[in-house]
């Protein structure tokens, strides 16, 4: 679906002062693939966009999208891609309904009407398309700006920041339509966000920028297996039982991290997750209360800042 | 090849949303009003009610004849005929002000509204997107200009009737202003803001730069006026001149029309 070729972009300001956008990007991203694209702020995750979606030409290299060269036919890689960019971009005078017509006739879609109704409808906004844009709430604009990208009925559909400005509730509901969007419909996504906690629960595949480079290209199960080189596990217990606990970990060949005798909370250095069920059976067989046991995992968010916290 | 239909498009879109915005709406309809209704009648209705004076030495003898029955006028009449050519010049002005409101909220409202980018990234060409913006420039003010140039012709007319005894603007003069003057400098303006918004990045900026810049197109309309007057010869030099300018306006436009350049610039 995508095949970047040392995709470069460098920058010349006003000054003459050159720097990097993007730098030998090698990328190959498959057909029904949700790929995160994370990085901080001026890594290269909006240029990396800008560059697949033809709005930037590179400096040098090349990619394919969709079987379309982004240098020799930008109009046929524009007539395959959706992009839900970080501004909305509508007409705020104008109806939702005039919007999504105005684009979907300069996109040239075919049955624009009936298109227009089953995007709405699915999104639950076909009750507010006769109502100026400018008066849509965040996450209403984030919905009707979903509906303008799938209009098309992209092969790629590209996200930038989707989650941006939204409440909790409504970032929550984004994500599970993007969940059943994206799966359903069997497309390439690319989702550029600093929103790692909503990420994670939807791409497959993760790609973290910096400095206009890729740094890690892994899946999210992978990264973490990496990133856990001691397996923690988190065990909660009636401390009133901790003494005998102790003792029976002492037995084993796991380690006690640290205790915290008021809750009755151990965190223990375990060998393998595999051997969890065994530690908590040898704790039950003692009449140790238990209350919960839970597996420590980094989270994306984690690694995240692990990887790229240095730099920046 | 260009798809008249994309430009098209978003001429009518831009009709649509210009039409929501009451600041260039009331622009749009209050400057024919002045131009067309309320200067020529606080200027020129006054001459009704003059007296019709016939003196061998006038106030306007400092002129070239500007009629042929030009020695045979009264000064009332000479006043009239002054004043109109005045006017003429008024509503020509027209051309270069209303581009500058339009444009700057169509054109550069695209770009401060970031718009743009959402256009940018639909499969039409630079070419349809500049020409769509320019239709949506040129249009609405060439629409303005015939209106506020009839009402004007009307009420001139009125007044001509009574105190020349005949249409003294049913000429082929007039018409050439309007028909080709008033769009040869309608084109020169909005390419000139065109220019312009790749320059600026708020509709407030691009109004100040393109007004003050417009401004040095008012010569021309000075130099159309008196050469139809003087020498019909010498109008056919300002129009193909004007076309020229026009041309070369227009390809410095689509030159302008990058869509990197046009990104980068927001």
């Amino acid at each position: 679906m995508i095949e970047t070729t040392e995709l470069t972009k460098i920058y010349i300001d006003a000054g003459g002062q050159k720097y990097v956008g993007v730098e030998n990007l090698n990328l190959r991203i498959g057909k029904g693939e949700i790929v995160g694209l994370f990085g901080p702020n001026g890594a290269g995750k909006t240029t990396t966009l800008n560059l697949l979606s033809t709005i930037l030409k590179p400096t040098k290299g090349d990619a394919i999208v969709n079987g379309y060269d982004i240098i020799k036919n930008p109009l046929k890689v524009r007539e395959c891609i959706g992009v839900a960019g970080d501004t909305p971009g509508f007409y705020a005078r104008l109806s939702a309904r005039d919007n999504l017509e105005f684009f979907g006739k300069l996109a040239g879609i075919d049955n624009l009407e009936s298109k227009i109704m089953e995007l709405t409808s699915y999104l639950n906004i076909d009750n507010v398309l006769d109502r100026k844009v400018g008066t849509f709430s965040k996450g209403m604009t984030q919905k009707l700006l979903l509906a303008r990208a799938l209009l098309n009925d992209p092969a790629l559909l590209m996200l930038d920041e989707p989650w941006s400005g939204l409440s909790p509730l409504a970032q929550v509901e984004l994500r599970d339509l993007l969940t059943e969007i994206t799966k359903e419909r069997n497309r390439t996504v690319i989702i550029s966000t600093h929103n790692l906690v909503q990420a994670e629960r939807i791409v497959d595949r993760l790609l973290i920028i910096n400095h206009g480079r890729i740094i890690k290209d892994s899946t999210p199960e992978l990264l973490r297996r990496e990133f856990m080189l001691n397996p923690l596990l988190l065990v909660k217990i009636d401390p009133r039982d901790l003494r005998i606990a102790k003792r029976i970990i002492d037995g084993t060949n796991h380690s006690i991290n640290s205790i915290s005798e008021q809750d009755g909370t151990i965190e223990i250095s375990i060998k393998d997750f595999e051997q969890t069920p065994d530690l908590v059976k040898g704790l039950a067989i003692e009449q140790v209360r238990i209350h919960e046991v839970r597996e420590l995992i980094p989270s994306l968010e984690e690694i995240y800042i692990k990887l790229v916290g240095g730099n920046n | 090849m260009i798809r008249t239909s994309k430009a098209l498009t978003i001429f009518w879109k831009d009709m649509k949303d210009l039409m929501q915005s009451k600041y260039v709406l009331l622009s749009f309809l209050v400057m024919p009003f002045i131009f067309g209704v309320f200067i020529p009648v606080i200027s020129i209705f006054p001459f009704l009610g003059f007296g019709d004076t016939q003196s061998s030495s006038t106030g306007f003898d400092f002129l070239p004849p500007l009629t042929n029955d030009w020695n045979q006028l009264t000064e009332n009449q000479k006043g009239l005929i002054f004043t109109i050519e005045t006017m003429n010049f008024m509503l020509l002005l027209l051309s270069i002000v209303l581009p500058t409101v339009i444009a700057a909220d169509s054109f550069v409202g695209e770009k401060d509204r970031r718009t743009i980018v959402t256009l940018l990234l639909l499969p039409i060409t630079d070419t349809e997107i500049y020409l769509g913006k320019v239709l949506s420039t040129i249009v609405p003010t060439i629409i303005a200009i015939f209106i506020g140039s009839l009402t004007y012709f009307s009420l001139v007319s009125y007044v001509t009737v009574k105190v020349l005894g005949y249409f003294y603007l049913l000429n082929y003069k007039f018409f050439l202003l309007v028909i080709f003057v008033s769009p040869l400098l309608t084109i020169a303006t909005t390419n000139l803001m065109i220019w312009v918004s790749t320059r600026t990045s708020t509709t407030r900026d691009a109004q100040q730069l393109g007004s003050t810049l417009s401004l040095t197109l008012t010569p021309l309309i000075l130099i159309a006026m008196l050469s139809l007057i003087y020498s019909p010869a010498y109008f056919a030099v300002v129009i193909i001149f004007l076309g020229i300018l026009d041309y070369l306006l227009i390809k410095l436009g689509l030159g302008l029309m990058d869509r990197e350049k046009l990104y980068t610039s927001l």
